[in-house]
């Protein structure tokens, strides 16, 4: 069997299993809850006098928050209802994530169901498929929630239509390699624990240990590419150019993590 | 590696740390043939175990299987099945759509997936579990799951753990016959405590004890079933000496603990048949009271022996 059929097989179960358990269930809820909350505050932005406040105002603020004049240009065109809604999704992303995908791994070490599998499929096939599942999971989850709320911000009148099918689309597309490269992190940390809550506490302790690093090599003018939800600078950006930038930069996050996580998962005991 | 060779393990080191827990064991496992691994707990069974099913990678040595390093798994994808003692069925997943995916993942494409998966749901009997939760099983229901998963595509070596552990005793009657008829049709390797379930189901067998092969070969070979016979006696007359003088005899040992007469004779003169016959026909002459025959000396006693006499 060709690797790429053990990969789609083992992510398709992922996606499945995501769907039918209480886990699922849960997260579903935790999606639609999310969405009301999304558009609670976009709704709030909005009341301050977001789309309201001059359109050089924002673009200054979206300046010194991502230090591109034409990210900042672009940005300041789309409504800030949707721009908050893109940048609560992105900065709750990484948290989401661990929460979906940090028991991926670590409970099938942990209830050792892995030996079902590890004599059916490569390692390598079983590690990406969990983490293509993962993200197959996030993905459909991000769209439900960005669908939920940008529904209510439009049924509330504070969207038009128009400019909701125009940027918010293509605002969502900007999480999809965000998401990838934050699936493939967890499921890095969930496969280096037998016992789910360790893979939990470790992603979290590891995410503020990247989003320091990411602030502290900003500071000193290095190369900031630790954290793939710093990436939307790219991904934002209106330059095609930059934009594939951003999608490899995140492609090559994802590829790097999960170079590391099959060379020790094919190691590891099973 | 012979063509009639299913498992070989040739030197073979696991180490956890300081802890050696398989050291320098040598062996070979025929195809088509029941093989017991048995040994006291702490022995290296389940260690063993897991580096033929390729759950460990072993610190020295090499392990194959069908000629293949046991972690080539797009080699042995379909020919190696394994019950893993331990392992737990995903709780929230449906009986027949799990097995319906390791099928799959096993590569039986399409529909042929699923009539695999009820076909060897029916053979452990649990055609009517196909739409329980796995976590809605008993520890019966689930062994047998777990049993037929390891019999998907009919693979050509089936390792299981424990079997029987934990099961009542009709399950685990039921689960030897199940073994027992898939005898001759692959290599069978069973790791097992019930050394009386193992003499029932194995044609040959190796002993373990702290980590080390201490003996291995065929169940009548280990018991020395074709040169020796036990014989449970009463209180009453043991004739010893009339017992050494049948010319069919080498030696009699007996154990007074247990009253047992343990009676050597030479394979090549007489089969066990025979010499049982003219040994109860000396004793019952002598007015000796009979309890039990049997020949060899019990994989039990084997074990015993072997193994410091740790259960």
């Amino acid at each position: 069997m060709h690797p790429l059929r053990e990969i789609s097989l083992v992510a398709g179960r992922e996606l499945l299993r995501a769907l039918r358990s209480a886990k699922g269930l849960a997260l579903l809820v935790l999606a639609l809850l999310g969405a009301v909350l999304l558009a609670t505050l976009a709704s709030a932005v909005n009341d301050m006098g977001g789309n309201g406040v001059d359109a050089t105002m924002r673009e200054s603020a979206y300046r010194a928050m991502f230090g591109d004049a034409a990210v900042a240009r672009r940005l300041a065109q789309i409504p800030a209802a949707l721009i908050t809604v893109d940048f609560a999704t992105t900065a709750l992303l990484p948290l989401f994530v661990l929460l979906v995908g940090f028991d991926g791994v670590s409970a099938e070490l942990q209830h050792r169901t892995l030996r079902f599998f590890t004599v059916r499929t490569r390692r390598p096939s079983y590690y990406l498929g969990k983490v293509l599942g993962l993200f197959a999971v996030v993905t459909a989850t991000s769209a439900l929630v960005h669908l939920v709320a940008w529904g209510v911000l439009v049924a509330r009148g504070l969207l038009s239509l128009q400019a909701t099918l125009s940027w918010g689309p293509l605002l969502w597309l900007t999480l999809l390699p965000i998401s990838l490269a934050w699936s493939a992190l967890a499921v890095l940390f969930s496969s280096l624990f037998r016992q789910p809550f360790l893979a939990l506490i470790s992603g979290f302790i590891g995410y503020v240990a990247l989003a320091i690093a990411q602030a502290w090599l900003t500071h000193e003018k290095l190369p900031a590419l630790v954290y793939p939800s710093s990436f939307d600078r790219w991904l934002l950006h209106p330059s095609f150019t930059n934009v594939v930038t951003g999608v490899l930069l995140s492609v090559g996050f994802a590829a790097v993590t999960s170079s590391l996580g099959v060379a020790i998962f094919a190691r590891r005991d099973a | 590696m012979s063509a009639d060779i299913a498992i070989e393990l040739t030197r073979v080191r696991k180490a956890f740390g300081p802890r050696v827990a398989v050291n320098d064991v040598t062996l070979s496992i025929p195809k088509r043939s029941v093989f017991g691994l048995i040994g006291p707990n702490g022995a290296g069974k389940t260690t063993t175990f897991s580096l033929i099913a390729g759950y460990l990678l072993p610190s020295g040595g090499t392990v194959e299987v069908l000629g293949h390093p046991a972690r080539s798994v797009a080699a042995l994808r379909g020919r190696l099945g394994v019950l893993p003692q331990d392992a737990i069925l995903p709780p929230s997943e449906r009986v027949g759509e799990f097995l319906t995916f390791l099928a799959r993942l096993q590569g039986i494409a399409g529909r042929a997936a699923e009539a695999e998966a009820r076909r060897v749901l029916e053979e452990v009997e649990g055609s009517a579990w196909w739409a329980l939760k796995c976590g809605a099983l008993s520890h019966g229901m689930a062994k047998r799951v777990g049993i037929a998963q390891a019999l998907l595509g009919g693979p050509e070596v089936v390792l299981l753990d424990e079997p029987t552990a934990g099961l009542d005793p009709r399950s685990a009657w039921e689960i030897r016959q199940l073994l027992k008829a898939r005898r001759g049709t692959c290599a069978l390797v069973v790791s097992s405590h019930n050394l009386h379930e193992l003499e029932e189901i194995c044609d040959a067998a190796a002993i373990l004890d702290l980590g080390r092969l201490v003996a291995a070969g065929p169940i009548h070979e280990l018991t020395a079933s074709s040169q020796q016979i036990s014989i449970e006696l009463a209180e009453g007359p043991t004739p010893l000496e009339a017992l050494r003088a049948l010319p069919l005899v080498r030696g009699v040992a007996f154990e007074a603990d247990t009253r047992t007469l343990l009676v050597d004779f030479d394979s090549s003169s007489a089969d066990a048949e025979t010499v049982i016959a003219e040994v109860l026909g000396l004793l019952l002459a002598q007015r000796a009271r009979i309890s039990g025959v049997s020949k060899g000396r019990g994989l039990e006693r084997r074990v015993m022996e072997l193994t410091g006499a740790r259960p």
